[in-house]
């Protein structure tokens, strides 16, 4: 079964993300903030990783050149709320960033990037 | 001179007040977002449960439509901040006003009349921005009334334009008001941002059309070209 790490600062968001993710069996791993999704993507190296990107400790831009170091292949996807910094994404999509979510997304399209990308 | 100087200084606080908006409004949008794609997530998850209950699935579609609408309210004040292009598309006017009446809640005590010619006209424009329009007209109309009234509705149509009006039973609207209601923040409610007019106007400003007041009774007329460029 293939692994879906999802990261975001607000637990209600996280927990009902996670429930669409393994209602299509797939199993999922979460973090709460761009540290601990590091953390958690060297332990367990997940297929992708859905990441929002205002959070606090470190932003979603940084966590994801923290786990592209780690890993070069790793396949990650952001996701925002609007805000975004215009030269991190210049710099992130250098580096093959799948895409960037505009939130609030469909869950009809979350399951199909999961799907997809995985 | 000094009356020279207090217009330029009261322009001068409209323009920081609205920058203020500016950066309220972005931080908001974000905010937002994330309460209301829980909200889409769960609601998603609780349709898997309902089976074939199908007043169960109409209460699921008022939730979505109600989900919607915030988004698009959400849209509308980023708009505003920064507008953005217009997503022109051939389009049914009745279509458009009657979507932006059924994503509303209509008090039982309001009466909407309708008025619309056997030919529906077709038009190329932003069918959701119109929504929005019809809705923040529709919903000011009823504010107005003070949930009691009639409000009427009609579509009338010329060889370049459609002109849609939105008239209401409501006291009217006093004098001294009538030439600040499509200033952007200008409101006489308690619960307003004061940005509804003042982006309807930008809406149908950017279709190349116009938006009017008469009173007498209380009457929006909006004329929107057939062809928006």
């Amino acid at each position: 079964m293939k692994t879906i790490l999802v990261v975001d600062d607000e637990t209600d968001l996280l927990e009902s993300t996670v429930d669409i993710i393994k209602s299509i069996d797939f199993d999922v791993i979460t973090a709460t903030n761009g540290e601990e999704a590091i953390t958690k993507f060297r332990e367990k190296m997940p297929d992708l990783v859905l990441m929002d990107i205002k959070m606090p400790k470190k932003d979603g831009f940084d966590a994801f050149f923290k786990i592209k170091e780690l890993n070069p292949n790793a396949k990650i996807i952001l996701i925002t709320g609007k805000l975004v910094d215009e030269e991190k994404l210049k710099k992130a999509k250098a580096i093959t960033l799948i895409l960037v979510v505009q939130k609030p997304y469909s869950p009809e399209f979350l399951k199909e990037l999961v799907i997809r990308y995985s | 001179d000094i009356t020279e100087q207090k217009e330029l200084q009261t322009q001068l606080l409209k323009a920081e007040k609205l920058s203020a908006i500016g950066i309220l409004s972005a931080r908001l949008s974000h905010d937002l977002r994330n309460p209301l794609t829980t909200i889409k997530n769960t609601v998603f998850m609780l349709k898997t449960k309902i089976g074939n209950d199908a007043e169960n699935i109409k209460r699921f579609e008022v939730i979505d439509r109600a989900i919607w609408r915030m988004a698009l309210l959400i849209d509308d004040v980023l708009d505003f901040v920064k507008p953005k292009s217009l997503n022109l598309k051939s389009s049914s006017i009745r279509t458009i006003v009657e979507t932006s009446i059924a994503l509303m809640v209509i008090p039982s005590t309001v009466k909407i009349n309708f008025d619309f010619p056997i030919k529906d006209a077709q038009l190329k424009c932003d069918p959701e921005k119109l929504e929005a329009v019809f809705t923040n007209l529709i919903t000011n109309a009823i504010q107005a009334m003070n949930n009691v009234g009639q409000i009427y509705l009609r579509i009338k149509e010329e060889p370049e334009n459609v002109i849609i009006e939105v008239e209401d039973t409501g006291p009217g609207i006093p004098d001294e008001f009538l030439p600040k209601i499509f200033d952007p923040l200008f409101t006489t409610k308690q619960v307003g941002t004061g940005l509804g007019l003042v982006t309807c106007k930008t809406i149908i400003e950017q279709h190349g059309g116009s938006i009017d007041v008469v009173q007498k009774p209380t009457t929006f007329i909006v004329r929107i070209p057939k062809n928006s460029r």
